[in-house]
């Protein structure tokens, strides 16, 4: 079972990222909610995941802090952390990028550009994207 | 109403976009651009949502939305009917919806290098400017219904009306 850890200080958010990463094809998987970046990185010791998606902009912990704890950390830091934010541009893209963000999502999220960003992803980590699929 | 909006015709064009493309995709509703006059503003049957602007520039988004269309979104999102749709979940959409539409729209209009920094989205007990507060209002229809995103904010307003300026349009 895969884990993949959603983290949104909106609940609305978490819902529509999940329901798309659902439609896009991610079967087999649970999901795990969290309300900010503190929050998320608590999950993420607690059980290994297989993929974090995050907004930038949340109250305790934001995003961008978020991605810095994962990669700066040996055992997180393979994570592909997708950033979902309505607020990006190419300078902070780039930056997000150069953190170490497998990829940068603009709101609203949408099952198609979710389905691109997985296959890519599930190449990186050398997976068959039919693999996670339902035929 | 500021005589800037009434010439506002390429941000209008932006805003159309973005308010439609955040409706249809997380809403499944089709936006229509409504009159100067159909402007919905804050009374007791609307639900409101602020959220701040901090950089590049200063200033606040206001969206102003009837509760009865505020359920029908939570209805087509969760598929809650609205006497058992919660107030918190009406809010937490609300929220998202502005949130969305601002970050969107701002990137847009910003240079490349500039890097845009909001605050949090407060919804539900947030006021409306004063009628005569400087703004900018955008009017729009959803099966029936108004809304309204009201900009307000020195800072923000010139930075729309400079980059309305085809002529000098950087900050």
């Amino acid at each position: 079972m895969r884990r993949v850890i959603i983290a949104d200080d909106s609940s609305t958010a978490r819902m529509f990222i999940k329901r798309c990463l659902e439609i896009a094809g991610l079967n087999e998987t649970t999901f795990v909610e969290a309300a900010n970046g503190k929050e998320a990185l608590v999950k993420l010791k607690e059980e290994h995941a297989d993929m974090l998606v995050t907004d930038l902009n949340m109250p305790v912990m934001d995003g961008e802090t978020l991605l810095k704890w994962v990669k700066s950390d040996p055992h997180t830091h393979e994570i592909p952390v997708l950033i979902i934010t309505s607020a990006g541009n190419q300078a902070r893209e780039s930056r997000l990028i150069s953190l170490g963000a497998f990829a940068v999502i603009k709101k609203p999220v949408s099952p198609a550009n979710m389905l691109t960003i997985l296959k890519t992803v599930m190449n990186e980590k050398g997976e068959c994207y039919e693999s996670i699929s339902k035929k | 109403m500021s005589r800037y909006q009434k010439n506002n015709t390429t941000l209008d064009e932006l805003m159309l976009s973005t308010v439609s493309d955040t409706f249809e995709n997380m809403a499944f509703m089709e936006v229509e651009r409504a009159g100067e006059k159909d402007g919905h503003y804050s009374n007791e049957d609307s639900n409101l949502s602020s959220l701040l602007v901090n950089d590049p520039v200063q200033g606040e988004f206001i969206l102003s939305l009837p509760k009865t269309l505020n359920r029908k979104i939570v209805e087509n999102l969760y598929g809650i009917s609205g006497e058992k749709q919660d107030e918190q979940l009406m809010m937490d959409i609300l929220s998202e919806v502005l949130n969305t539409i601002t970050g969107r729209f701002m990137s847009e209009i910003m240079d490349s290098e500039q890097t845009l920094e909001m605050g949090l989205p407060e919804s539900g007990t947030c006021e409306c400017p004063k009628i005569d507060t400087p703004s900018l209002q955008w009017n729009y229809f959803v099966e029936g219904e108004t809304f309204s995103l009201i900009a307000v904010g020195e800072s923000l307003l010139k930075f729309l009306q400079k980059k309305n300026d085809p002529v000098n349009n950087s900050v």
